[in-house]
């Protein structure tokens, strides 16, 4: 992997060059973004689980409770 | 004795060419649990109840809907393990398989397509694609995400979640494709 | 048990064919009483009333098609005519 492409961090960004010779720019306010994404995405996960785990206990609890 | 007109059979025909005018692959999802869900619906190719997948019986199936082919198990052709993106797509590549050389990584929308929602570890029909090494690791897909250029979009066997993996960083599983619209 | 009576090849064109009377109902013999049509190449249209078929109405007859005409009255009243870009092949075979 290392051999195919070369990532450098330059004056505050992030520069990746490909086999080909392509440069590619990464900035700051872009990956800043999506990390804001990905912390969305943790508290959707959190509040899902929350409520699975409320699902689970709840049956857990009704064990005894016998269907007719 | 009766006029008699006999259609040809050409099956091998319809794996190679597109014969759709467009339109998506159904999701899987066949029950209905409120009005007016997918199960009710169904939309999506093939109508009806025509068969959608092909066993072409070399270790590759056709969707009949999307017109891609497959490779079955990925593990049959040295896939067998995870490896970074750029890797993956230089392995598909290279692959020659069924007598085929332009197989390719899938981006995500091919990936995707055969999902199906009915089911889950893995989210696809096991009877043409084989079960993953590992129902928790994605595949990759050749689709960068837009706003992180250093992700790829990925799709878990587990249910068909979508999400992006680190291209710089992560290993996956592929499932090479070929054919299919231009 | 039928033996094969004769055989043609037609050209289906812009214009509309049909089977050929003298192959079909020589001079001397029986006339064939059943053809198979095997088609090849561009689709056709075909009616087998006497009917002219046109480029989009008839019975569409693609390549790799068969058909039959079960009697006399079918093979005299058979039209066709191509459908789309490309001319179409008819190998006719008549048994009697």
């Amino acid at each position: 992997m290392a051999d195919k492409i070369k990532t450098e961090y330059k004056a505050g960004k992030k520069v990746v060059t490909f086999p080909d010779g392509k440069v590619r720019e990464i900035k700051k306010e872009e990956v800043q973004s999506f990390r804001q994404h990905l912390l969305n995405q943790k508290t959707n996960i959190e509040t899902q689980l929350s409520r699975v785990d409320a699902d689970l206990s709840e049956m857990e609890k009704s064990k005894n409770i016998i269907v007719e | 004795m009766h006029l008699n007109h006999k259609k040809s059979s050409r099956i091998v025909n319809r794996i190679t060419e597109i014969q759709t005018d467009g339109g998506l692959p159904k999701t899987g999802q066949n029950m209905s649990w409120y009005m007016f869900d997918d199960g009710y619906y169904q939309m999506g190719f093939p109508l009806g109840g025509a068969q959608r997948f092909v066993d072409n019986g070399d270790g590759t199936v056709t969707d009949m809907a999307t017109g891609l082919m497959w490779v079955s198990d990925p593990t049959m052709v040295g896939l067998g393990f995870t490896m970074y993106w750029y890797d993956a797509i230089d392995a598909c590549e290279n692959l020659n398989f069924a007598g085929h050389s332009d197989w390719r990584m899938p981006n995500i929308f091919e990936l995707m397509s055969t999902v199906d929602h009915s089911r889950y570890d893995p989210a696809w029909d096991t009877m043409y694609f084989a079960y993953p090494p590992d129902t928790w690791t994605p595949f990759w897909s050749s689709t960068i995400c837009a706003p992180w250029t250093d992700g790829a979009w990925c799709m878990y066997p587990y249910d068909g979640y979508k999400t992006t993996y680190g291209i710089p960083w992560d290993m996956c599983y592929v499932r090479p494709v070929r054919g299919g619209q231009a | 048990m039928s033996k094969v009576l004769a055989h043609e090849e037609i050209i289906v064109s812009t214009a509309v064919k049909q089977l050929t009377p003298a192959i079909y109902s020589p001079t001397e013999g029986a006339p064939a009483v059943f053809a198979i049509i095997h088609a090849e190449d561009g689709p056709m249209r075909y009616f087998v009333n006497g009917q002219n078929p046109s480029q989009s109405s008839g019975a569409l007859l693609e390549d790799g098609d068969i058909v039959e005409l079960p009697s006399i009255y079918h093979i005299k009243d058979f039209r066709v005519i191509r459908s789309g870009n490309d001319d179409g092949k008819l190998t006719v075979t008549y048994e009697d």
